[in-house]
């Protein structure tokens, strides 16, 4: 009979709110029909306490207390009005607007639903939060890993977590961590947290975690930082295998590698179609060059011009009869502004 | 959430959503609350057995539905007359999405953003701090994005440079703006470009130059915004399904490649231990054939054919610039 039950507990609520004082179970008893016609004390007791485990779940605050200074063992129950209820708000057109667009922001199920249901609770405080401005911009934030919904809660709860995780080089481990924070940076999802196998921080890509995450209810030994830049910390990592390298000196066929002119510090235009221009080198630079073929030609440093002709030639003769045999060593990974699509994923979680 | 729970939630919030929203009608509340007319009336009669505690008739709340299905709520329960508070997981889910907002360079309305960010921040209390735990950072350029969506809220025309990678070229056009759009970490214009007679999605960062001109936007009508629930916009990545298909061998360091490309198939390379074999469908084979010299020796062409004579070939050429340091 859920109706009976839904009513019972709407007017629990309304009781247990509109008293100043602690309510007593007796006198809830006496007050409340459904538990006034319940036939035994056991019926009501174990009623009773399926109803405030039910209000605990809606997120309302039950306060348990004394009821009187002289009775300290007489315990009884309220709910503050003032941590029931969404504070008053008042918010101007353009706050309105600005919460309207946030709220179709997440594509994600669970985050979605919580928005919209945010939404409605403002709405129900009289606040127009409904339409977003109809210029306005659209933001659409997906996460669709697995992982991610676990490691939520995860994050939330901060309770230690269990997964497989697959790093760049196709090695696939178990780990144990302390979750931090999780992050989205340039269309990406990462965690950080406490690795507690390399017992040290550590950053992963949600998209490779392999197996699915086991929450252990274990709660994390090791502080969390007071300030957390995982982008700061993605980028270290980029960094530390790529310095720079100096200045390079190209020539570059007119026209033509326009992201390496953007980076370019000086462009000199030639008489014979080709532009000598100057950029900063970086470990990766040599990759990013071969992929404009015969629209460049290296002229400094030599190590630069003989890293580009290496892997030109790895292409042009590959005498080798597996990728990979021709060009020793990893490639950096990249650290120019260019799409990203030539950007080596950063190694994490290493 | 059991059902009963669920139901209390929601009369929780409906009785304060009737009284700042007299007269709705049964369909509203139905659509505001995403349940059928039929529950919205079940629920109503359940309010008509809620109220103050005292057990008398007038202490109950009444739930009149007129004639046309508006609703009037009587003798409203003063307790429950203000919403619940946001839970963790509905204050991270707006605060969140306002702070990545906020971060957005160039975005306008800034201010707004974080007006409204401070006012949540305020109401939610302690789970506006676990809401730091998530993030989401957009990259944009904010020169690009302030001219992009001051010409969408003026609706003018703008005249683009536009760089095309696979074909190493920047190109000109104009374009009426539709829309812009944060998808997947970056920003995107959306807009009917005149030079294809098309809906067209430009990448932000590829905008190398961006004039909003005097010319007001006309899109015509019946252009058709594409589908952003996709994690990239389709036109970024027009592929026919005819286009041919391409298979490379990638060794250990090139692991990469299908977590930035989409591939067809990616499977473990049944020759050496540790290796990938993808496919990729494009349309446009200059992408693959920068990718496989962007990747040196790592990447090998297992075919078509034609497609590893192209890349050699085009190695080859690049070599000969090389003259004696590269001797063929």
């Amino acid at each position: 009979m859920p109706a009976s039950k839904t009513e019972r507990l709407v007017n629990l609520v309304i009781c247990l709110l509109a008293s100043r004082t602690f309510v007593t179970k007796e006198r809830l008893r006496t007050t409340l029909e459904p538990y006034r016609n319940c036939p035994t004390d056991e019926a009501f007791e174990r009623m009773f306490e399926r109803d405030k485990e039910e209000l605990r779940e809606l997120g309302i605050p039950l306060e348990v207390g004394t009821v009187s200074a002289l009775f300290e063992d007489e315990v009884g129950y309220r709910i503050a009005p003032g941590e029931y209820a969404l504070p008053e708000l008042h918010l101007e057109p353009d706050e309105a607007a600005a919460i309207g667009i946030a709220a179709r922001f997440w594509q994600q199920a669970t985050l979605a639903q919580a928005a919209s249901s945010a939404l409605l609770k403002l709405k129900a405080a009289g606040l127009d939060v409904g339409e977003a401005a109809p210029a306005g911009i659209e933001p659409r934030v997906r996460a669709e890993a697995p992982a991610f919904e676990p490691l939520l809660e995860a994050v939330y709860d901060r309770q230690v977590v269990r997964f497989s995780y697959r790093r760049s080089d196709g090695e696939v481990r178990a780990r144990e961590v302390e979750p931090w924070t999780i992050d989205s940076w340039r269309g990406r999802w990462y965690l950080a947290g406490y690795d507690l196998g390399r017992d040290d921080a550590r950053v992963f890509r949600l998209d490779r975690i392999t197996s699915p995450v086991l929450l252990t209810g274990r709660a994390p030994q090791h502080k969390v930082p007071d300030r957390l830049d995982v982008r700061a910390q993605v980028d270290a990592f980029a960094v530390r295998s790529s310095g720079d390298l100096g200045p390079a000196t190209l020539r570059v066929r007119e026209g033509t590698c326009f992201p390496l002119r953007r980076g370019a510090g000086s462009v000199v235009e030639g008489e014979d179609g080709w532009d000598t221009i100057v950029i900063t080198a970086y470990a990766d630079t040599a990759g990013w060059l071969a992929e404009y073929g015969p629209d460049v030609v290296v002229l400094d440093p030599p190590s630069l011009r003989a890293a580009v002709i290496a892997r030109l030639r790895a292409i042009a003769r590959p005498e080798a009869t597996s990728a990979g045999a021709a060009v020793a060593g990893p490639i950096p990974p990249a650290r120019h502004a260019g799409p990203a699509e030539r950007r080596k994923p950063l190694e994490v979680a290493s | 959430m059991s059902t009963a729970v669920s139901q209390v939630e929601r009369l929780l919030n409906l009785v304060p959503y009737l009284l700042s929203h007299p007269g709705s009608t049964v369909e509203q509340v139905a659509q505001e609350f995403g349940v059928n007319a039929k529950q919205v009336a079940k629920d109503l009669n359940v309010l008509w057995f809620c109220g103050l505690p005292g057990g008398f008739a007038d202490d109950l709340m009444e739930a009149h539905v007129e004639e046309g299905g508006a609703i009037h709520l009587e003798n409203a329960a003063e307790p429950i007359v203000r919403p619940l508070r946001l839970s963790t997981r509905e204050a991270v889910a707006l605060l969140v999405a306002l702070r990545a907002l906020a971060q957005v360079p160039g975005i306008a309305d800034r201010d707004a953003l974080d007006r409204a960010l401070a006012k949540l921040e305020s109401a939610t209390g302690e789970a506006a701090r676990v809401a730091e735990r998530l993030s989401v950072a957009f990259e944009a350029r904010d020169v690009v994005f302030e001219a992009a969506q001051r010409a969408l809220a003026e609706k003018r025309l703008v005249h683009l440079r536009y760089y095309v990678p696979s074909r190493d070229e920047v190109t000109e056009r104009d374009v009426d703006p539709m829309r812009v759009a944060l998808l997947a970490g970056r920003a995107y214009l959306e807009g009917w470009c005149r030079a294809s007679g098309a809906v067209r999605v430009f990448r932000l960062d590829r905008i190398v130059g961006i004039e909003v001109l005097d010319q007001p936007a006309q899109p015509p009508a019946d252009a058709k915004g594409l589908d952003l629930t996709e994690e990239a916009p389709a036109s970024a990545l027009r592929v026919g399904q005819d286009a041919p298909l391409v298979t490379l061998e990638l060794a250990a360091e090139a692991r990469w490649v299908p977590e930035y490309y989409p591939c067809e198939s990616v499977a473990e390379d049944p020759g050496v231990d540790g290796f990938l074999r993808v496919t990729l469908r494009a349309a446009d084979q200059d992408r693959i054939r920068r990718l496989v010299l962007r990747l040196g020796g790592a990447a090998r062409v297992l075919g078509p054919q034609e497609f590893a004579d192209k890349v050699r070939d085009t190695a080859a050429l690049a070599l000969a610039a090389y003259g004696a340091d590269a001797p063929a």
